[in-house]
């Protein structure tokens, strides 16, 4: 233990005095995923600190624009603008980034992750003569592939349906908009992943929901926050600010007094009021604090491990050793004094991670 | 009756909104948020006080005027078409100064092209639609021309599996699958001159369009689903042609045989991330048989006097000779083309050669026999291109994002090609060459400048011409 810590501390003391010697970057580039709705906002931490410009004040003094991009690509986008040197922070869904990765996309995780606890849902046609969710072989279900949806929907036909999700079903990849339209015009008899609005609209029915209580396997969350290691080579100053930044922000608004903000930020991305508290978690902290721990190991693990099953990563690779680079995150947790903070969530997670082993 | 719909409906959901906004009011109220600092009030909670009739009212009516505002337009003001689609043009304003003392400089539009594409048979489960493509394009002063008018099925698509192999067929005028620049968008191409081989004499035909049939599949693809991308270990394409030109009618299609091209392209079976990537390499074939004509040397039939000479030389003599040949011999001729390729299109770095080696026969009136000839002449063309992008404007998902704006990433591109040009290879000193140093500025989606200049080398007398060109391309 003391080993590791002063390992640590030589590691920040050496990266200190780079970031002393260091450039500034003239703009920092963040890089999230689009809505269907092509609205350039997002939720949650992210979308609190787009609100509230807390990384432009952050950087401010150093003069350091914030460019935001929203890619309507969604997670593929974001590994081409990574891979082609586009963007510098990104966050996207558990097989985009473990894909990128795989294929040696030099990312780094510097932000734990969520427990996940929303809800996800199988749409249907209004009129379809599909009933139960068994009814869903030999259908044709769209999503995007590539995304966490694809691995979503591999894991509930194993899981839940019992068969081959690409043998056994007709997957037709097709972006959020096109996903709808898929639907309502009979070109596609189910959306994997699809949202509530289509429901209101009449277009649509739930034939069945996605959530950690009834299908643990499907619903496991495994999304990632990173940088490149070109970007923390370059600026490990930047880095650990922004990281600090956006602890900030999670231990100030992920929480259960919370929902009207947060449900406002989703709503700003054009879904509706209703379906956002549909869609919600029963418990903000647990579900939305990013963590670095056994839990978000496993789960991005057991992401990789069905991946390769699934054929969608030739092999897999280390999580926690190669893949997360924690120092940035562990010294502005320890500053922030949110190991007593988020002890409840902590231990919470840590029960959680047993039962998954 | 459509108004009453909609109001029975808006009332529907104002009742509903409003006893939403009542329940959330009741279950959500939320908790003073201790840690507020000051972005946290501009980051406010969302307002759930009911909404009074009187607000519902007035939502109401805004939205009866946009029904009533798209009501109008759909009847009045929006062009109808049969089925989907795809308006697009493009056009070129040019500046040309070419330093060789004679020739003016000058503004001109080379290029104006207005096509029409979309499609006639969408198939949502299996890809297999039928597509149209139809347009005209036009060089300055010339009339225009039906450049493309082509019917498209797909017969096996990776639309729907991105594993999948594919297959399409093509049906009129269209580009024939021969060499790379020909099949290349700008983003291989960026110079503002074509390579100077596509546009010389033994090879003017090959990047033009021509009336057949093409068939093009790809098999064993590498999908990384990581990015979307997919890459066919092997592509190939086969058509048959007039090889007569664009627009050739029955009556002026003098190939007996047709033009036969096929070509087979392949790619790395390599992740998105791969450092090979991107490369290509590509061979091309092409084969026709067709008229050739001459113009020879006549000697006509003529009518001669001549005095006679001894005893005869009070006499006057009439003979007429014989004309000594027609003005126009015609053969058949072959004319085979082997292209070779490769590039490497990787942003930021690219590169792409191509070479091409034909032989073709040729008919000619020799002067000193007084007859035609036959030849048989190989020729030979290539160019290798250097590139750079320092932008988004070729990665296809980067570029795509959600802005309130009419967003577009800058692009520059600059570029070095090299030319080289040989009519015949059996004729010493007779070749053309190019050196191209320029670069393209994309300043908005589909809008380029781009400055170009080139070096014209002539080997035949030994000299050269600077040429200086600035154009705006600019489409919709």
């Amino acid at each position: 233990m003391k080993t590791r810590l002063f390992r640590n501390l030589l590691a920040f003391t050496a990266l200190t005095v780079v970031a002393h010697a260091a450039d500034y970057p003239k703009v920092i580039r963040l890089g999230w995923v689009g809505n269907k709705y092509n609205k350039a906002f997002t939720g949650g931490i992210v979308g609190y600190a787009q609100e509230t410009q807390a990384w432009e004040k952050e950087f401010a003094k150093e003069g350091i624009k914030i460019e935001w991009s929203f890619f309507t690509g969604t997670g593929p986008a974001i590994n081409e603008a990574i891979a082609n040197g586009k963007i510098d922070f990104a966050s996207s869904g558990d097989l985009p980034s473990t894909a990128g990765r795989a294929n040696g996309l030099p990312t780094r995780v510097i932000v734990g992750g969520g427990a996940g606890g929303g809800t996800r849902y199988i749409l249907v046609g209004a009129n379809s003569t599909i009933r139960k969710p068994a009814d869903l072989k030999g259908k044709r279900i769209t999503f995007q592939k590539g995304t966490y949806a694809h691995l979503g929907w591999l894991r509930y036909a194993r899981d839940v349906l019992h068969i081959d999700g690409d043998k056994d079903t007709k997957i037709i990849s097709l972006t959020g908009g096109d996903q709808d339209v898929a639907l309502a015009s009979g070109g596609a008899d189910a959306i994997y992943g699809g949202g509530l609005d289509l429901v209101d609209h009449g277009v649509a029915r739930i034939i069945d929901s996605i959530q950690d209580e009834n299908h643990p396997t499907v619903a496991l969350n495994a999304g990632s926050t990173y940088t490149t290691q070109k970007f923390i080579d370059k600026y490990p100053d930047v880095v650990y600010r922004w990281v600090k930044v956006y602890l900030q922000i999670a231990d100030k608004i992920e929480r259960n007094d919370q929902k009207a903000l947060l449900r406002r930020l989703d709503t700003k991305s054009g879904s509706a009021l209703k379906n956002v508290i549909a869609a919600e978690p029963d418990d903000y902290r647990y579900s939305n604090l990013p963590i670095f721990d056994d839990l978000f190991r496993i789960s991005v693990e057991k992401a990789i491990k069905d991946e390769v099953t699934f054929k969608l990563v030739r092999k897999p690779f280390d999580v926690a050793g190669t893949w997360w680079d924690r120092r940035f995150y562990d010294r502005a947790f320890a500053e922030l004094g949110l190991g007593a903070k988020w002890k409840d969530v902590i231990d919470k997670r840590a029960a959680k991670a047993k039962t998954l082993h | 009756m459509s108004r009453t719909k909609n109001l029975i409906l808006l009332a529907s959901l104002a009742l509903g909104a409003h006893g939403f906004a009542q329940e959330a009011t009741s279950q959500e109220a939320p908790a003073p948020d201790n840690g507020a600092s000051a972005e946290s009030t501009a980051a406010t909670a969302v307002d759930t006080t009911p909404a009074t009739k009187a607000e519902l009212q007035g939502a109401i009516a805004q939205i009866l005027n946009v029904d009533d505002y798209y009501n109008r337009k759909l009847q009045f003001e929006l062009p109808v078409v049969n089925r989907p689609l795809t308006i697009s043009g493009t056009v070129q304003t040019r500046f040309t100064y070419l330093d060789d003392h004679k020739t003016p400089y000058s503004f001109s539009i080379p290029l104006t092209s207005l096509s029409f594409s979309g499609i006639l048979y969408k198939d949502f489960e299996e890809g297999k639609n039928l597509t149209y493509n139809f347009g005209f394009s036009s060089s300055n002063a010339a009339a225009p021309t039906v450049a493309e008018g082509s019917i498209g099925y797909t017969l096996v698509s990776s639309a729907v599996d991105p594993e999948s192999s594919t297959l399409t067929f093509t049906a009129g005028q269209t580009k024939k699958p021969f060499g790379l620049e020909p099949q290349s968008t700008d983003e291989v191409q960026p110079a503002i001159n074509g390579s100077l081989f596509l546009g010389a004499g033994a090879f003017n035909d090959v990047s033009a369009r021509d009336i057949g049939a093409v068939a093009k599949a790809d098999f064993f693809p590498t999908v990384d689903n990581g990015y979307n991308y997919r890459a066919p270990l092997l592509s190939v394409a086969a058509g048959i042609f007039n090889g007569s030109g664009p627009a050739t009618t029955a009556a002026s299609d003098n190939n007996k045989d047709k033009a036969w091209v096929v070509r087979a392209a392949l790619l790395p079976p390599v992740d998105y991330y791969n450092i090979l990537r991107g490369l290509q390499i590509g061979v091309s074939f092409s084969k026709d048989e067709k008229l050739l004509t001459a113009t020879g040397v006549t000697t006509p039939a003529t009518t001669v006097t001549v005095r006679g000479t001894g005893k005869d030389s009070t006499k006057i003599f009439t003979y007429t000779t014989v004309a000594s040949k027609s003005t126009i011999d015609t053969i058949q001729g072959d004319r085979t083309r082997l292209g070779l390729d490769i590039s490497y299109i990787r942003t930021p770095v690219n590169f792409a050669a191509e070479a091409i080696y034909g032989t073709q026969d040729s008919v000619y009136f020799d002067a000193t026999s007084k007859t035609f000839k036959s030849a048989h002449l190989q020729n030979f063309g290539g160019s290798a291109t250097f590139f750079l992008n320092f932008g988004d404007q070729y990665l296809k998902q980067t570029r795509n994002v959600s802005r309130p704006d009419d967003y577009w990433p800058v692009t520059w591109q600059p570029f070095f090609r090299a030319d080289y040009y040989d009519p015949d290879i059996n004729v010493d000193n007779n070749w053309q060459g190019a050196l191209t140093l320029g670069a393209n500025l994309f300043f908005a989606r589909t809008t380029k400048l781009q400055v170009n200049w080139r070096k014209r080398l002539y080997e035949v007398n030994d000299y050269t011409i600077d040429e200086y060109y600035a154009q705006l391309q600019y489409g919709f």
